[in-house]
Formats: C-alpha cells, sequence, structure tokens
C-alpha cells in the first residue's frame, strides 16, 4: 500500500534520512523505531508530505506522490498524528474533529455526527465541548488520534502517542489500534515505547542515524546484534 | 474565540431583530444631520471592520492593506458613472468583482508568507495603489479628486439628503454580518479557524489552506470595496487621501482590534465605541490635543478589554448572570432556615 523508494532528506548538508526503502502492505501494523535523532519523524514527514525528499519517492496505493502536498495526501487516504500535539486551541474538541470530517466532503451536520461518533469510540464524549486547550498531554494526543480517525483513513500514521501515557492507558490504546486494524486500518506506527511496539506490531523497522539498519518480526529485531548495539548494548525487552 | 456558529445564530436573532428594528427606526427619530452623519460613519467602520475581519480575523491573516481595496471600490463606482453614466449600483458591484480579483491575486502571492512578512506585504501593496491613485492622474485627477454630481438622484444613488445613506449604510452592515455568519457556518469558516489555530495541522487534515486564505481575502476585499462605493456616493467627493490612504487601512484594522477580532460582532462594536470618540473629541477638542486624547483612550479600552469589547462584554454579562444565581442561591437557604 504504501512504498517508500530511496527516499533521502539533506537538511543543509546533514544528511537526516540516507536512501531509505521499505513498505507497508495493506492491513499491516508496522513499527519504526530508533534512538533520538534518527530521523524517525522526517521519514514520516516525506510520507505526509511536509518534506520533500532530495531523492526518491513515496507511492501510496500505486500513486506516485511527488506532486501532491500534505492536504492532498491527506484527501487520499493517508493521515498522521503529530509528536509535539497541535490541537486547534481555541476551538472545542468536537470542532477540532469535526474538522477532520469535513474534508471527506461531508457536510456540517453529517461531520459532526462523524466527529461524535468518533469521539464516542475514544471514550472522549464527556469533553466534546471542552476547549481542545484546557485538555491534558495524555488526551491531547487522543485527540490527535480522533482527529486524523474522523478523515477517514486508509493509512494511519502515528508518531509517539504512547510517550507519557500510564500502563492502563497504553493497553486501552493498543486495544483501539488492534481493533482499528481488525476493521481493515493500515498502520505505521513510530514509538519509543519497545514493549508496547513489540506487542503490536508485525514488522518492525529500525532506522539509525538516518539507515534502515533492520527490518523484521519483532522477535528477530529484538535478537538482531546490530539493533542491540545501538540501543546502547542493553538487550532488548521480549515481546 | 470559540466558533459556535449556532449559539451566535441565536443570539443574533434574539438580540438581532429588535436592534434591527429600532435602528431602521432611527432616522425618524434623529433628524440633526450632525447625529445621523455620525451614526452613518459608525456604520460604515461597523462594516469595513467587519468585512476586514474576514481575512484579518477568521483567517488570522493581519493585513494594513485593506484601504487599497476601498479605494477600489470608490474609484470603480466613481468614475463608472463619470464617464460612462452607469449607476453607482452597478459601479458598486463591478468594484466588488474587481477588488475580489485583486484580492484574491495578492492572497495567493502573499498569504506563502508567515507573521509579520504577511503584515509588511500587505502594507506595501497598500502603499502601491495609494501611489498609483496619486499619480495615475488620467485616471484619479490625483490629489485633486473627484466630484460627484449633486442630486444624481435615487437611480444613481446619489441622495439629496442625509437619511437614505443611513439605510444603505444598515445594509452594508447586514451584508456584511451575514457573509460573516454564512461562512462560520460552513466548512470554510471552520477551515479558516483550524488554520488560524495551526497550519501544519490543518493541512495534515487535508485543509487546503492556501486555496482557503484566498478565499477569505477575496470576499473581504469584495466587501470592502462596497464600502467604498457607498463612501464615495455619500461624501459625492473622493481623492488619494480620503480613500486608500495608509491611515484608513490601520483604522480599519483597529477597529476590528478593538472590538474583538475573530469574533462575529466584535469588529462592528468596535466602531461604535472608537468612531464616536474619535469624532466627538476632534468636534470639541480639535486637531492634536484631541488625537493626542484619542490614542491614550485607545491604550486604555486595549488594556481594560485584551479580548476586544465583545470580550469585555461577555466576561460582564456572565459576571452578572453568576451574580444572579447568587443571589438567588442566597434567597432559597435563607427561606429554608
Amino acid at each position: 500500500m504504501l512504498e517508500v523508494q530511496g527516499v533521502t532528506v539533506d537538511f543543509d548538508g546533514l544528511r537526516a534520512v540516507d536512501a531509505a526503502s521499505f513498505r507497508v502492505d495493506e492491513g499491516c501494523i508496522v513499527g519504526l523505531i530508533g534512538p533520538n535523532g534518527a530521523g524517525k519523524t522526517t521519514l514520516f514527514n516525506t510520507v505526509t508530505g511536509m518534506i520533500r525528499p532530495s531523492a526518491g519517492t513515496v507511492r501510496f496505493a500505486g500513486r506516485d506522490l511527488a506532486r501532491l502536498d500534505p492536504a492532498d495526501r491527506s484527501r487520499l487516504g493517508i493521515a498522521r498524528t503529530f509528536q509535539i500535539v497541535k490541537p486547534f486551541g481555541g476551538l472545542s474538541v468536537r470542532d477540532n474533529v469535526l474538522v477532520g470530517a469535513l474534508t471527506r466532503g461531508q457536510a456540517v451536520a453529517e461531520a459532526r455526527r462523524t466527529a461524535e461518533a468518533t469521539l464516542e469510540r475514544l471514550t472522549m464524549t464527556h469533553l466534546a465541548d471542552a476547549l481542545a486547550a484546557s485538555l491534558p498531554l495524555a488526551l491531547r494526543k487522543r485527540l490527535e488520534v480522533a482527529r486524523a480517525l474522523a478523515t477517514g483513513p486508509r493509512l494511519l500514521l502515528l508518531d509517539e502517542i504512547m510517550g507519557g501515557l500510564n500502563p492502563t492507558e497504553v493497553n486501552e490504546t493498543l486495544t483501539l489500534i488492534r481493533a482499528l486494524n481488525a476493521e481493515g486500518l493500515t498502520f505505521l506506527i513510530i514509538e519509543h515505547n519497545m514493549h508496547a511496539i513489540m506487542q503490536i506490531a508485525e514488522t518492525v523497522l529500525v532506522l539509525n542515524q538516518g539507515r534502515l539498519i533492520a527490518e523484521g518480526e519483532p522477535a528477530a529485531i529484538t535478537r538482531d546484534p546490530q539493533v542491540i548495539a545501538v540501543y546502547l548494548g542493553e538487550p532488548l525487552e521480549p515481546a | 474565540m470559540g466558533n459556535e456558529p449556532a449559539n451566535e445564530l441565536r443570539v443574533s436573532l434574539l438580540v438581532g431583530l429588535p436592534l434591527a428594528a429600532a435602528l431602521v427606526a432611527v432616522p425618524t427619530f434623529v433628524s440633526d444631520v450632525f447625529w445621523l452623519g455620525l451614526g452613518i460613519t459608525v456604520l460604515m467602520w461597523a462594516a469595513l471592520a467587519t468585512a476586514w475581519n474576514i481575512s484579518g480575523g477568521l483567517a488570522g491573516g493581519l493585513s494594513l492593506g485593506h484601504a487599497a481595496y476601498f479605494g477600489v471600490g470608490a474609484y470603480t463606482a466613481t468614475l463608472l458613472f463619470l464617464r460612462f453614466g452607469i449607476s453607482p449600483y452597478f459601479g458598486l458591484l463591478a468594484g466588488a468583482v474587481l477588488a475580489g480579483a485583486l484580492g484574491a491575486a495578492i492572497g495567493a502571492i502573499t498569504l506563502r508568507l508567515r507573521g509579520p512578512f504577511f503584515v509588511l506585504a500587505t502594507l506595501a501593496f497598500g502603499i502601491v495603489v495609494h501611489i498609483a491613485a496619486v499619480n495615475w492622474r488620467d485616471l484619479t485627477r490625483g490629489a485633486a479628486g473627484l466630484l460627484l454630481p449633486f442630486g444624481g438622484g435615487a437611480r444613481n444613488m446619489l441622495f439629496a439628503g442625509v437619511a437614505p445613506y443611513w439605510y444603505l449604510g444598515l445594509g452594508l452592515l447586514a451584508l456584511t454580518l451575514g457573509v460573516t455568519l454564512a461562512i462560520r457556518r460552513s466548512p470554510l469558516g471552520y477551515y479558516l479557524v483550524a488554520l488560524r489555530e495551526d497550519e501544519d495541522a490543518a493541512r495534515a487534515l487535508g485543509v487546503k489552506v492556501v486555496r482557503c486564505k484566498v478565499a477569505a481575502s477575496a470576499i473581504s476585499a469584495a466587501l470592502t470595496a462596497c464600502a467604498g462605493a457607498f463612501y464615495a456616493t455619500y461624501i459625492q467627493y473622493i481623492d488619494p487621501s480620503s480613500t486608500t490612504q495608509f491611515e484608513i487601512s490601520v483604522q480599519i484594522a483597529l477597529i476590528a482590534i478593538v472590538g474583538g477580532i475573530g469574533t462575529t460582532f466584535g469588529p462592528a462594536l468596535g466602531a461604535l465605541v472608537v468612531v464616536p470618540l474619535g469624532e466627538i473629541l476632534r468636534a470639541s477638542l480639535g486637531g492634536g490635543p484631541a488625537l493626542m486624547l484619542y490614542g491614550l483612550m485607545l491604550i486604555v479600552i486595549v488594556l481594560a478589554a485584551p479580548n476586544g469589547v465583545i470580550g469585555l462584554l461577555q466576561r460582564l454579562l456572565s459576571m452578572m448572570r453568576s451574580g444572579a444565581r447568587r443571589r438567588a442561591t442566597t434567597r432559597r437557604s435563607r427561606g429554608h432556615a
């Protein structure tokens, strides 16, 4: 469904991503891990169109995305959350989600119903009228997911939505991801919570200093000597 | 700054209908030309600030060049009438279309700029149009200005009395407010507020940012031009210093900011506060002292009401409401005792 081919990103002489190639098949959950500064979010940004790669191609559903801006890509079915959350602070939680539903071409009344159904799914109904700016961080992260879901995506890119969540909240999030995946939604997930990502991903990609150094099932990744070396020699938690 | 169009519609019907009836009746009771004239000036600036607010407030692109659109409206209506005898009613429409196209073009160029760079670009655009109005003498007669013939008749939007302009001004304000309400209830309104809050997030959700901003800029420019045509037929004389001058751009933005930027009714309320203040000070003190006092009072207003006059009103209203509730509770507990 998503094919990234030789994508390279240079920032003023600094190579943030170096010839990264990978694919995400329809219906899969793919994890993307790596130390801080490895280029994970930059790689995400080339998929959503916020950054244009200096070389390489990104294809989605067989289509080259090079000429499409982030809004076009969202309308094709690629949705994302932001690691540094970006709520529309002055809008209610409901209206935040409503904006996502409107871009699918729904009329305002219909989009409001979509927003409310999405909030219910994420157990946020009681917060619908609250200003987004008033939410604590954990709920702002959940709002990021709600907004992205309201666009009716086929591929959802999650950027560290589990950081700062307590174990119960992490489990709730994993349950939600599994349920959405069972309904056919494909996932590409950046996550620092190793325990969580190893539980849920079918395939894990490891990025280090802009290069993909390993790709495989979680169990194999945790045994990969290169990956262990990158994570400072500490053995990874078994899945 | 919340976006609650449904609620706003209810309030606007509850408060608006009786208010509109009272406003329509004003010329019946006020015959003094000074006060009626002041009222018409307030209506015009209220319409201008409301039109400005569509791009400056809803879309968050602070423009300091709106006098350009005001001038385009005024000159288009005046020149079409003077040169071709076309009624200013149609001239007003032509000016709106022209300014709308200009607003879209300028929008497409400048709206990719962010923050202060955008403000500077609009400022430069306004100055360019002003210089054109002063120097393109074959078209505008430059600083000499253009005079509309007295008594052109109702067919040509040129009335002998002042009262008809009250109604035209009222119509103009109703138009700008109506368009604002319609935008806020439409997808465009939600997109504009979303991209004002966070452009990257809006984009990621599929909002075509530039298209939305261009639309807001075009609508805002077209409505501003309508006010320009209205001004030309009301004063029946225009020159660059009364239409395209930089001070006019500042005044439009200032009124909207004082009233409550980004809200539906705030900018119009701003005109109700700022315009009489300026006019009355000028009439009573005149010249320099009036301007100084005017500036000081604006500072006081902005300090007292950082969210605009409408924000202050909302705070007072909610204080009164909670005060009434407290009194009611006290009464009840006394009754029980």
